[in-house]
């Protein structure tokens, strides 16, 4: 079940408001762009003007980065202060509803799998997806051990309890990714890291598994992590990779989260002159661990 | 068969007072309607649009038996293969099951057999199994007799509907033939096992489906 919410009817991208939300205008860049020359956007550098083979989707899934990042945009109210986000001609022609969809998960869902939504990759001509990537959304926290399954307590309906007693015996990380390992080497797990609730246009890194199931290198079960600190759009800092770990305990989540909370100090020790009010305020990117 | 009574104008949210919970599974072939059906059960809605489920999910309907409460719980499954391993953890504990195809798709009648050996395999003997041979509102697309999933429903050794939940036709009769079903089953095990009254352990009834609230079934 759960409900779709990036099948639209049409084309996102032939719609003309879509558009006008894209449009490039004569802006000021930040402040944080001082010491450098501006350069094109992050997707314009993920495109690729080859034409797509049947096998190579690689253009196709960097065409679904764009559209989900679309999608994101308007999950977090991002309001692009540089004014770069802007959709390629190439990207215009894509039917995106054939290739890619979203789907929010139900309350129940959220609390069974421990997953907010999945995107998924589809196949052609049946639709089924081909990869997925299932993403669990974390704010700071407002106090230890707050809200840890993601569902309000004013919202605990008889359903929501009954699938939290279902799922009683697992964390909601360990949770998603149990989920994402049932399904395969071709699903992945996504954890987006975003401020507090309050502030929902801030993504301040992810943490992506890859399932490594069959890969031979690592034991059945086991993920190869990495974790991306957001720093602009055209910016991120790659702070860890190809770390494997087992379980996936709140703790090991939190610590991340603290160290993702203190990387400013680190990025600034280095060339970077971002002020904190630029920094983490609306600048995303979407990477993927491969 | 016993009419079940809808309980209108309650809530689910907290709503503890139950005299049994029943869990059933909707199972089938990805694309028969599994979902829309549990939508026009449970509340009564149909949309046409396809959205595919992602692992598993469920509502919680109550109905009334012989004045006595009974809870659905009524998981909904993804009919993709890739979901398998999530899915079949839960046909544990499960009392019943709507085993779906579409009339329309071959494939999904031909997948009957192996959904039957999949609930042999992760359920108990005692689960109970309506087939339903979903869209039969869709007679001019029908690749699937009447009779065939009659013949087929009798060689499982199940109970046969054909539904279509766009044009709410037999619906509510699956899930009421299925809640006599299972209360049946439980009456015979009683029967058969005094222990079960007084509450002894047994192997039966009590062992891997959920807990009743009372010991016995009068429903």
């Amino acid at each position: 079940m759960g409900q779709t919410i990036s099948k639209p009817i049409s084309n996102p991208f032939q719609n003309s408001n879509f558009f006008a939300s894209f449009k490039r205008g004569s802006t000021i860049p930040p402040s944080f762009d001082l010491n450098t020359s501006p350069r094109p956007s992050i997707f314009s550098t993920l495109r690729r003007p080859t034409i797509a083979k049947p096998n190579d989707f690689i253009p196709l899934f960097n065409d679904c980065i764009s559209a989900a990042s679309c999608r994101t945009q308007e999950y977090l109210l991002f309001k692009d202060p540089e004014d770069k986000f802007h959709a390629s001609p190439e990207v215009v022609n894509l039917n995106m509803t054939d290739a890619f969809n979203c789907t929010a998960m139900t309350p129940e869902q959220r609390i069974l799998l421990g997953a907010d939504w999945v995107w998924a990759v589809l196949e052609k001509p049946t639709k089924n997806p081909r990869i997925q990537i299932a993403v669990q959304v974390l704010h700071l926290p407002e106090r230890e051990n707050a809200d840890e399954n993601g569902i309000p307590p004013d919202f605990c309906s008889e359903s929501v309890q009954i699938a939290q007693m279902e799922s009683s015996d697992r964390n909601m990380y360990e949770r998603m990714v149990d989920f994402c390992t049932s399904i395969g080497k071709d699903c992945y797990a996504l954890f987006l890291f975003m401020g507090k609730k309050n502030d929902k246009g801030n993504i301040y890194g992810v943490l992506s598994l890859t399932n490594t199931i069959n890969d031979g290198s690592i034991p059945f079960g086991k993920w190869t992590v990495s974790i991306y600190r957001f720093s602009s759009l055209r910016d991120h800092s790659k702070l860890f990779t190809t770390q494997v770990i087992h379980p996936l305990t709140p703790k090991l989540v939190h610590w991340w989260q603290r160290q993702l909370c203190k990387l400013p100090l680190l990025i600034r020790s280095g060339n970077h002159s971002y002020t904190p009010t630029h920094r983490w305020k609306g600048q995303q990117g979407w990477y993927f661990a491969q | 068969m016993a009419a079940t009574q809808d309980v209108k104008g309650k809530g689910e949210g907290g709503d503890q007072n139950f005299d049994y919970m029943f869990k059933l599974l909707i199972i089938g072939n990805s694309s028969v309607g599994k979902t829309s059906f549990l939508f026009r059960y449970a509340d009564d809605a149909f949309t046409s649009a396809f959205v595919s489920t992602v692992g598993i999910d469920f509502k919680v309907k109550t109905v009334y038996k012989n004045d006595k409460r009974i809870k659905l719980q009524i998981w909904d499954t993804a009919g993709q293969e890739r979901y398998r391993t999530i899915t079949t953890a839960y046909y544990r504990g499960a009392m019943g099951f709507i085993l779906m195809y579409d009339i329309t798709n071959e494939e999904s009648f031909g997948a009957v057999q192996d959904w039957s050996t999949q609930i042999k395999t992760y359920s108990w003997d005692n689960a109970q199994v309506v087939l339903a041979g979903n869209k039969c509102d869709m007679e001019e697309e029908r690749v699937v007799s009447v009779d065939s999933g009659r013949l087929l429903a009798e060689q499982l050794g199940f109970e046969f509907f054909e539904t279509s939940a766009k044009d709410n036709i037999n619906v509510k009769q699956t899930f009421e033939r299925l809640v006599d079903l299972i209360c049946d089953k439980m009456s015979e095990s009683l029967d058969s096992d005094p222990a079960v009254t007084t509450g002894a352990p047994t192997a039966k009834l009590t062992d891997t489906a959920p807990p009743l609230q009372q010991p016995g079934c009068n429903c």
